[in-house]
């Protein structure tokens, strides 16, 4: 089984690799990518109920599902409303256009609208997509200003309203965009106050009741819905919608003669599918859909799509140019092993941006920084390595064995050095701004993966070239003849002035053999090519 | 060669009282520094408005400061800038006090309306920031919590592997590393900002590298070199690691230099500080931790008696 453990390693390698290939073409569209390259703006507020105190947990899930519907209607992709600590909301739009724009539909009032739907007021859908339903409208004859407002973005003009509507509002499955005319049937003012609550049937419902005038114009409609009903043989809707947005779509029921004046009284209530939490917050909306908090802005951060394109470049160059560098680096000081090297630091970096685009991981400039840093640190464990399997070299063991000893103590250090590293990434990753998050993960991701290529890929390469003769030359390790005989001479010479005690054979001399007390214990590490060899058999 | 090997066996923890002068005469002038000009803190630290832009009809920046003073900011600062943001266009930032959306909106509108903001297909060159009054104090507070954290994780973490002796000898090379970033931001005038945060972060976790090498070597030798006074078992042990601490360093720090030469601004003062970070981490296993060791581990009755044999004091 050991005599394939590296060939194994080395296949789990190459999946790996054609995985993350998989992963990064097309490159445009798998990566991700944070604000601070794609432009775009994020705000972060502050939640406060209106007598200045902190929000509970369940005003601030309202609000979010508010501001969240709003973003939704904006129609950026990509866009995030989270939860930020115990009272702030951070809102991310990247790649928006105008953000002053999307700012300020985020941060206005709601507006609450009710159409009906019939053909003449519901001019076209539902369609899948936005744009569809903006090609449908110039067909159905929406003049040619509105349909260049909706085009750059508007969703409103004087004349038509684009809506759209998340999944159930009418039963549908997935969303859906429709046009409708303005002016709207009514307006949310009409609306007194309203309140989940369960009908008769023991079902949640929302009841809400009506402002005096609103009570007449909500008579006048819904009758007028129940007479079309009974003349057409089809319940008749209309539709709730907020900032552009439809909640519900509720019918009048044509059989049901209680109705045939209308709904009157100032009072009503939509029955329908609904979990109590689903009227709680049809319930919410209709109350004029207030944010039942403050928000204010405590932080915000805008960046062009260019100035986020530039930056992007310039990490990229760097990433780049630094990557090149250090592969140069590595040959030229540690010559095949610095192939070796260079090989899985390649293979890294396929891995990294594999992995990141399958997670996915949103990079972002600071996260770039942690991955040039990393390719540094996977150089490193590499360096650490290879410093000891020339020391063993230099003292006369076959290069097999030096591998196999280089490796086994180097383990060591790499693996407390990195843990450290990792454990500051931890630190900052649990206390930092979202900003440096990125750069903490993208840190820690990467030594990470640096320990399975540059340590483990190269051990299995180099084990497996190991068994090819011309491979076991010292030379190929950067160390010359010369040094290997130097080493010899002083390890002689340091044998008389130190006299008795253990390390007989105590080198220190120069900065290159070194007493390898787990390669060959303690007394005897002679620089004798057999015994050394002989030592290295008794040990395994 | 000779020369070299003279520079490579060089007795390190001979000169101890050498390298401690040098570290408190560079910590010296940076807190000398603090003390006198304070650090340049960076937007996220204090509250306000701040604005990258570029304009396409290149004003004065008389000219720019008048018509945000006519907006109702008097007191803005405003900078010239080489490059904006990660381009290389030349332009301005601008920092008022903090503004809604609303007023920052007005605000750009009153700019592109006087100067024309640059455009790069299509869209503005122009970024913005804004910091409320909580927010900075919260990442302040924040920072502080982390590297406090951090440290006492490492402190941890290399007293369980090594000795507590050795914790103490790496805490103080951290220490040392902290105060010489601070004071070279100091005298330089950078800005700091939560980048540069976590680059110190980083380097904390990260220049313990290079002291573990050393560490780790002077373990193994404390084993086989028994006999040896401390001074010299650590001497030794920093001549064998002395090239794998080289390559380490300069391996991170291509990459780093990279970014400091072609990140844009943005990056640059992160690479910065990882680049002084690095260096100094470099410096301080072998000139910092290395004498704190050794300082200790003298005092224990084994180590007097070998170092009163061999003459030493």
């Amino acid at each position: 089984m050991r005599r394939y453990r590296n060939w194994i390693i080395l296949a789990v390698v190459a999946a790996l690799v054609a995985a993350s290939v998989y992963f990064i073409i097309p490159p445009d569209e798998r990566t991700h990518l944070g604000l601070d390259l794609q432009g775009g703006v994020e705000v972060v507020y502050t939640a406060r109920t209106a007598d200045g105190s902190a929000p509970t947990q369940e005003q601030l899930d309202q609000t979010i599902g508010i501001i969240d519907r709003r973003v939704n209607g904006l129609g950026v992709t990509e866009s995030q409303v989270k939860q930020q600590g115990a009272d702030q909301i951070s809102v991310a739009l990247p790649g928006v256009t105008d953000p002053d724009k999307a700012l300020a539909i985020i941060g206005k009032t709601a507006q609450l609208e009710f159409f009906v739907d019939y053909p003449e007021s519901r001019i076209v859908g539902p369609v899948a997509t936005r744009d569809e339903a903006i090609t449908k409208a110039k067909a159905e004859g929406v003049p040619k200003k509105d349909i260049a407002r909706f085009r750059a973005g508007d969703n409103n003009t004087d004349d038509y309203a684009l809506i759209s509507a998340s999944p159930g509002a009418f039963g549908n499955e997935n969303e859906a965009w429709f046009v409708y005319k303005r002016p709207p049937a009514m307006t949310g003012d009409a609306i007194d106050s309203a309140k989940q609550s369960f009908d008769q049937n023991g079902r949640a419902n929302v009841e809400f009741t009506l402002t005096d005038s609103g009570a007449k114009q909500f008579q006048e409609i819904t009758k007028k819905l129940y007479d079309e009903g009974l003349f057409s043989g089809v319940s008749q809707t209309f539709a709730i919608v907020l900032d552009n947005r439809m909640e519900s779509d509720p019918r009048i029921d044509h059989t049901d003669p209680g109705l045939q004046d209308g709904i009157g009284g100032g009072k009503a209530e939509i029955t329908g599918d609904f979990s109590v939490q689903e009227a709680k917050d049809l319930a919410l909306v209709l109350n004029t859909g207030a944010l039942p908090v403050e928000l204010e802005p405590t932080y915000q951060q805008q960046v062009s799509a260019t100035l986020g394109g530039d930056s992007l470049r310039a990490g990229l160059v760097a990433g780049l140019a630094g990557l090149i560098l250090v592969l140069i680096f590595m040959i030229v000081v540690y010559r095949f092993l610095g192939v070796v090297a260079d090989v899985a630091l390649i293979i890294y970096a396929v891995l990294l941006w594999g992995l990141y685009n399958a997670i996915p991981v949103t990079l972002t400039l600071p996260g770039i920084a942690g991955v040039i840093l990393t390719i540094g640190v996977a150089a490193d464990a590499n360096v650490v390595i290879f410093e000891r399997i020339k020391e063993e070299v230099r003292r006369g063991k076959t290069v097999r064995s030096a591998v196999s000893s280089g490796y086994a103590r180097g383990i060591v250090t790499i693996l407390d050095a990195n843990i450290l590293t990792v454990l500051t990434a931890l630190v900052l990753f649990l206390f930092a701004t979202q900003q440096i998050k990125g750069f903490a993960l993208t840190l820690m991701i990467g030594v990470g993966v640096s320990m399975l290529t540059a340590v483990l890929a190269t051990r299995a390469m180099l084990a497996l070239l190991a068994q090819f003769s011309f491979f076991n030359r010292p030379a190929f390790m950067g160390v010359s003849s010369a040094q290997i005989a130097v080493a010899e001479a002083e390890a002689d010479a340091a044998e008389a002035p130190q006299g008795r005690g253990r390390s007989r054979r105590a080198p220190g001399a120069a900065p290159g053999p070194a007493m390898a007390p787990a390669a060959g214990g303690a007394a005897s590490a002679a620089p004798r090519r057999p015994s050394t060899a002989k030592k290295k058999r008794k040990k395994r | 060669m000779s020369i070299i090997r003279g520079i490579y066996k060089f007795d390190y923890m001979g000169h101890m009282k050498w390298w401690f002068a040098l570290s408190a005469i560079i910590i010296g002038a940076g807190l000398i520094s603090l003390a006198v000009q304070g650090l340049n803190y960076g937007l996220e630290f204090k509250e306000g408005t701040r604005i990258a832009v570029a304009f396409e009809s290149k004003p004065s920046l008389a000219e720019v400061r008048s018509v945000v003073a006519d907006k109702g900011y008097p007191d803005a600062q405003i900078q010239e800038v080489s490059a904006v943001g990660g381009t290389s266009l030349p332009g301005f930032q601008i920092q008022v006090e903090t503004l809604t959306p609303a007023e920052q909106a007005e605000l750009k509108q009153a700019l592109d309306d006087k100067f024309t903001i640059a455009t790069q297909n299509g869209t503005p060159e122009y970024a913005s920031e804004t910091v409320g009054p909580t927010f900075g104090s919260e990442v302040v507070s924040s920072s502080y919590k982390a590297a406090l954290l951090a440290l006492l994780l490492i402190m941890a973490y290399v007293a369980f592997r090594f000795q507590w002796k050795f914790g103490v000898g790496a805490i103080a090379a951290e220490i040392h590393d902290l105060l010489v970033v601070v004071g070279v931001y100091s005298l330089t005038g950078r800005e700091v900002t939560t980048a540069t945060i976590a680059a110190v972060l980083t380097i904390l976790g990260y220049s313990l590298y290079d002291t573990v090498i050393v560490f780790d070597r002077i373990r193994e030798n404390e084993g086989t070199l028994g006999r040896l006074p401390y001074a010299d078992v650590v001497n030794r042990s920093i001549w064998q690691t002395l090239t794998r601490s080289i390559n380490t360093t300069v391996t991170v720090l291509l990459p780093v230099l990279m970014l400091l030469l072609f990140g844009g601004t943005t990056l640059t003062d992160f690479a910065f500080a990882l680049l002084v970070g690095i260096v100094s981490g470099a410096y301080s296993s072998i000139f910092v931790a290395s004498p704190v060791v050794t300082l200790l581990k003298q005092r224990e009755p084994q180590y007097r008696r070998l170092a009163a044999r061999a003459g030493q004091s």
